[in-house]
């Protein structure tokens, strides 16, 4: 049985948070709290781990199982299936969502001309090839582009610093606390709920699984760091206006930067970070999906779900108005939903840990 | 398996065929783009570099001016823009824009909507420079061509830049922080302006450039002051300088005082700390302005080495800067009716509520009542190389 | 098939009908006592010297015997050391193809063969295409027992272990497996082992035969090291792998082969740590040139010409001004004729080989500059893209960076940018499944491994360097130590 390392987990769970800053993520934090999104940020992170708490808890139950054989075992076979298929459609939603994401802003950025399906099949490809792999490829692709995307984020960092102005973050909280709460909500599903496809690994193919608690809670705050570093610096770099009216601010704020007037175009070296992010969330979500439907990386399987995922992501999102009023109003209640779920199965291994130890 | 997997993606690379490739030679590289307006028309007029390779037979007489103008008429600016296919072989390219010039009578009709084409464009980049054309129109500016900068367009961006790091007349602001400030309602724009001195019509060839001081320049010019988006007045050189100064946009600047008749003492101001802050809850500001300097031309004979006559000096040069920066206050607040200087964002940023009161009738009534204190406080630092002053022949 | 060896006569004769009475091997007929006994021996492949000393002589010196003893006496009095007894025609036929000199003696059930080789080698001569700068500098040669004998010399331990085979229908080669028992995985030389019983050819004509054979075939990267030069062997033995010897080739195999091994010389072995580091730092740039300059040029021109300065910009035009090609065809004629003159370059003698190089480098690229067929700039890139993937000793290695070379640019010619990116993620991903006999290629950045990562790509100061990597070995004892401690 191939092992993995738990600081490829972390490495996975890392770029699986930050993906989905870019795009609908920042979209949904700036609409809802303005200037104080930061704050928004800093609240999302301290109710987060609540919610990362839940991870590891269902995480450590029976560490042999994944996710999905979890269900079957705790709630039987019919209404375990119906669980994991929920699950698995949620996640769907998600990745197609994200998908449309990339796919669009390359498309809009760089290749205008070309169809947005051949964009699409490019990058199908890609993750068809990594998912073919194996779950040990993508750990170890996601480590070595988490290091990449870890020393652009730092040049990007450094040079926004340079022109960060604190006049365009003020004033604080104007409206009261209620916007930035708004946000961290938005951040909580949108960001943080989709780390539950690390759950898909079971504890024990973990090399060292003793260090996996901490590690996992060690990247949590890590990429915590990284979502507050990105909204300040944005914010603080272009001023609220010009966030709000910009379909990319991230990409747009990169445009700024200018290191000792020899680094100077490079954003699109810097945004790469986000196609690497994004590309392995919708990796982990397809191996998410196939291992829901059957264990042991099954081919076809993983085609379909990647071909069907580019499909609906041309057919369903027309263009970027539909998109956005979708991911500011609908998508949430998805994650609603999946908050439920969760909730459901830690309060059932409550329920059997309880029992277990009333028969002992 | 691997053969199977690299088929398939040089499929799939065959279907993304290309779409996007354009050569270098394909593009025309558009380094300014001037603005006017004509009969509801907008008339472009466009500067390309010119990338045709000087033949290697040096038989050839005559130079190729680096670049080419175009100019095109439209009803909105895109339209105007891919008009220029009609002319030119090459595909727009504006990318490498790096400025923007605006005719008067544009400016004075209202710039939003060269705003909205711009930052709609995602080739364009906004780090552009943009300028008014003062008294002239945009295409006279774009026609001379200059010396020492091959392309003319980069001349006037270099001079603004270096003029607001050495004089302080000009600011050297991007179009995107430009447009930041015109989407905030609270502070109103401000533009470097050009102007064409001399006849315009003996710019326009290589002749020009061969003499050593040629008929026809572009110039930098003071300040243009907007309200909204549209222009309502100049300032002069000094009270664009002033007005610089307080929107801590100057590096270096030189100020000049009387110290006796026609006898004048030149003071560089070196990295002047503004701040403006509010008074809480009250109409009023405090502009608050720090700096060194040195003394850089000294005309009346004083005696450098006394402490007295330093400080009285440095009182001078205190009172002076003060005057200057009453008067462009006076002129934008009282006679333009603008607020260039963000004093509505500043007490908006530290005191939302209060704001909120004041809001509705800012431009009507409050922004006349401002109290605006201004305290300068100088240090002179140093003298030169030499500490007393060379005196006249009067003995 | 056992044939009795009682009929000496009938022997030679199925010899001889076998080896269609080749003149090269000499029969002598001999009588001792009255008994035939015949001599048959090689000629080419054997010695007349040792003949003459050993054989002829000893036998000589038997005198009378009884007939019953003699089979013994000769192989008590044959002052050779290495006798072996043969029983079959086979071994027979073995023992004479490999220089043996045979005995064939009537009556008897066995015969014996001595080892009377003739030596057919070149004398240790320093390597040709690995060179070191303070290294030694003897490398293999052609014969397994002085390529062996010039391992023993360096690693002087009963621990040396060597597993031997023949492989190989008609050309019958020995190999050896070299593995230090106590440092060496176990399953690892299992692991070989199997994989070399696996192979049924006809002949193995050096070991890159060998090495095709028992890696993985369809990955593109070299997972096997090739190396002329004992010290890097014995240095592999005693990082715990295997290394593996074939006769008539004077290249060895070590296996495995992850890609760090690949960016290091024998040269760090002497050098100050922090001057290694550097280099292997520049070597890893040069790997990352090597393999993104042409493509990455491809797309900022074709397709992102927003990523580049304005005055490069126009520079660029004017240089491409008046060019027929687009850029890909350019960058494509110009790779494809660098390679041809590096493969020219490699078969020329060298007399005429470096007058030639220069010929073609220079003439052609600036020839073609002027006559318009190509802009100046594409020249250097070409010439960079050459020069930075010559740094490295493995050619196979070389050879795969331009396949990866070609695949960029194809990737660049088609999405720009965003192609590079989606190339390199390829790559990445393609380099993160190979393994080489079940280690990962990456080890030891990915899966990380912190006892690995000290001498991988930046090389610590010796004092911290004390531990094998895990996975290479089980046996962590600290390599070096300068303190008491054990």
């Amino acid at each position: 049985m191939k092992k993995i390392n738990s600081l490829q987990l972390t490495s996975m769970v890392i770029m699986v948070i930050i993906s989905a800053t870019f795009g609908k993520g920042f979209y949904t934090l700036v609409k809802s709290s303005g200037v104080d999104a930061w704050i928004g940020v800093i609240i999302s992170a301290v109710i987060g781990f609540l919610l990362i708490f839940l991870f590891l808890y269902i995480f450590n139950y029976e560490p042999d199982l994944s996710l999905p054989e979890k269900n079957k075992k705790l709630f039987g076979k019919t209404f375990g299936t119906i669980i994991n298929y929920l699950i698995a459609i949620i996640i769907f939603i998600t990745s197609v969502s994200l998908f449309y994401d990339l796919i669009g802003f390359i498309s809009s950025q760089f290749l205008s001309e070309t169809p947005i399906l051949f964009i699409g099949l490019m990058f199908v490809f890609v993750i068809i090839y990594i998912n073919v792999k194996g779950i040990e490829v993508i750990s170890r692709t996601a480590f070595i582009l988490l290091i990449i995307s870890l020393i652009s984020f730092l040049i990007g960092g450094i040079g926004l610093l340079n022109n960060f102005e604190l006049l365009n973050i003020k004033p604080f909280l104007e409206f009261g606390i209620q916007p930035p709460i708004k946000g961290s909500i938005y951040i909580l599903m949108l960001n943080i709920m989709p780390t539950i496809l690390f759950l898909i690994v079971p504890k024990n193919t973990l090399v060292d699984n003793k260090k996996t608690n901490t590690y996992l809670t060690f990247g949590y705050i890590i990429s915590m760091i990284l979502i507050f570093l990105t909204v300040i610096l944005i914010i603080g770099n272009l001023g609220i206006d010009l966030t709000k009216i910009y379909l990319y601010p991230e990409y747009i704020a990169l445009k700024r930067i200018n290191i000792f007037n020899f680094l100077d175009r490079i954003e699109n070296i810097i945004v790469i970070q986000w196609i690497f992010c994004l590309i392995i969330n919708i990796s982990l979500s397809v191996y998410f999906m196939t291992n829901t439907i059957k264990k042991n990386n099954n081919k076809l399987i993983v085609y379909i779900i990647t071909l069907l995922i580019l499909l609906a992501s041309n057919v369903v999102f027309k263009n970027t108005t539909l998109y956005n009023a979708y991911v500011y109003n609908i998508a949430i209640y998805f994650k609603y939903a999946l908050l439920f779920i969760i909730i459901l199965i830690s309060i059932k291994i409550k329920i059997d840990r309880m029992k277990k130890s009333k028969e002992n | 398996m691997m053969k199977n997997k690299i088929l398939v993606l040089f499929v799939i690379f065959l279907f993304t065929g290309c779409y996007n490739y354009r050569e270098i030679n394909s593009l025309s590289i558009t380094t300014a783009i001037g603005i006017d307006k004509k009969d509801d028309n907008y008339l472009l007029t466009i500067q390309v570099v010119n990338t045709q390779k000087v033949g290697s037979d040096t038989n050839s007489t005559g130079e190729q001016s680096k670049f080419i103008t175009y100019e095109t008429k439209g009803e909105t600016i895109q339209e105007a823009l891919r008009k220029i296919v009609l002319e030119s072989p090459r595909r727009l390219y504006i990318n490498h824009l790096q400025l923007i010039v605006i005719g008067e009578d544009l400016a004075k009709e209202g710039i939003s909507q060269i705003f909205d084409f711009f930052m709609r464009n995602p080739e364009a980049r906004k780090q552009s420079q943009i300028v008014v054309a003062k008294e002239s129109k945009a295409e006279d500016v774009l026609k001379i061509l200059t010396p020492l900068e091959t392309i003319s367009s980069k001349n006037i961006v270099d001079s603004i830049s270096s003029d607001s790091k050495y004089l302080g007349v000009s600011e050297n602001n991007t179009f995107e922080y430009q447009v930041k400030t015109y989407l905030n309602d609270r502070q109103d724009i401000v533009m470097s302006t050009v102007k064409v001195v001399g006849s315009v019509d003996k710019g326009e060839n290589t002749e020009s450039l061969k003499d050593v001081s040629s008929d026809a320049k572009v110039v930098l010019q003071g300040l243009a002051v907007f309200k909204k988006d549209k222009l309502v007045g100049y300032l002069t050189e000094d009270e664009s300088m002033s007005a610089n100064l307080v929107n801590k946009k100057v590096k270096d600047t030189l100020v000049n005082i009387e110290c006796d008749k026609n006898k004048y003492i030149t003071i560089e101001l070196m990295k002047p700390k503004v701040d403006i802050s509010p008074i809480q809850d009250k109409l009023q500001m405090k502009i608050e302005v720090n700096g060194n300097g040195n003394i850089k031309e000294i005309d009346c004979d004083y005696d450098l080495n006394d402490i007295k006559v330093i400080q009285e000096i440095e009182k001078k040069t205190e009172e002076k800067i003060k005057q200057n920066i009453n008067s462009v206050l006076n002129k934008t607040i009282n006679e333009y009716k603008t607020d260039i200087f963000g004093f509505a964002d500043t007490i908006y940023k530290s005191n939302p509520k209060y704001y909120k009161t004041i809001k509705d009738e800012w431009y009507s009534k409050n922004l006349e009542n401002l109290q605006i204190d201004t305290k300068v406080d100088f240090t002179l630092k140093g003298k030169g190389n030499i500490i007393t002053v060379i005196p006249d022949e009067e003995n | 098939m056992i044939y009795m060896l009682n009929n000496i006569e009938e022997i030679v004769r199925k010899l001889k009908k076998d080896t269609k009475d080749s003149d090269d091997i000499i029969y002598r007929e001999k009588y001792i006592n009255r008994k035939k006994i015949y001599i048959i021996y090689n000629e080419p492949l054997t010695s007349s010297d040792k003949i003459s000393d050993f054989v002829v002589r000893s036998l000589n010196k038997i005198k009378s015997i009884t007939g019953l003893g003699l089979y013994k006496k000769i192989k008590n009095s044959i002052s050779n050391f290495k006798v072996t007894e043969i029983e079959d025609y086979q071994d027979l036929c073995f023992y004479l193809h490999k220089g043996f000199t045979i005995l064939l003696i009537e009556n008897e059930t066995k015969a014996i063969a001595l080892e009377t080789k003739a030596n057919l080698n070149r004398s240790i001569s320093p390597s040709t295409t690995e060179d070191t700068v303070r290294g030694a500098k003897d490398s293999f040669v052609e014969d397994i027992q002085t390529n062996l004998g010039l391992i023993k010399k360096r690693i002087k331990t009963n621990d040396l272990w060597i597993d031997k085979m023949n492989i190989g229908k008609y050309t019958d080669t020995s190999i050896g497996i070299l593995y230090i028992n106590g440092i060496v995985k176990e399953d690892l030389v299992n692991e070989v082992k199997k994989r070399l019983s696996k192979i049924n050819i006809s002949g193995v004509i050096n070991s890159g035969v060998i090495k095709n054979l028992i890696v993985d075939e369809k990955v593109k990267f070299p997972t096997a090291q090739t190396t002329e030069r004992p010290d890097v062997v014995s240095d592999a033995l005693l990082q715990g792998k295997i290394a593996i010897v074939v006769d008539n080739s004077p290249y060895v195999i070590i296996i495995p082969a992850l890609l760090q091994d690949f960016f290091k010389t024998m040269e760090d072995e002497y050098g100050k740590d922090t001057n290694v580091s550097f280099t292997r730092i520049l070597k890893f740039l040069a790997f990352m040139i090597s393999i993104m300059t042409p493509a990455i040029y491809i797309s900022l021109v074709t397709y992102n010409q927003e990523m580049i300065p304005t005055d490069l910009l126009v520079s660029f035009a004017v240089q491409r001004d008046g060019v027929p090609f687009p850029a890909f065809v350019e960058a494509l004629m110009l790779i494809i004729s660098f390679e041809i003159l590096r493969e020219s370059d490699l078969r020329t003698p060298t007399t005429t080989g470096s007058a030639l190089s220069i010929v073609g480098a220079l003439i052609l690229g600036d020839a073609a500059v002027n006559a318009g067929i190509v802009s100046q700039i594409m020249i250097i890139i070409v010439a960079i893209t050459s020069i930075s993937s010559l740094p490295f000793t493995e050619l196979e290695f070389i050879n795969t960076l331009r396949i990866y070379r070609l695949l960029f640019m194809v990737g660049a010619v088609f999405m720009g940018m965003i192609g590079v990116v989606v190339v390199f993620i390829i790559f990445i991903i393609r380099i993160c499944s190979i393994e080489s006999f079940g280690k990962p290629y990456l080890m030891p950045l990915v899966p990380i491994n912190l006892s690995g990562l000290k001498n991988s790509l930046i090389k610590l100061p010796a004092k911290l360097l004390t531990r094998r990597p895990e996975y290479l070995s089980n046996n962590t004892i600290k390599q070096r130590s300068t303190d008491d401690e054990e």
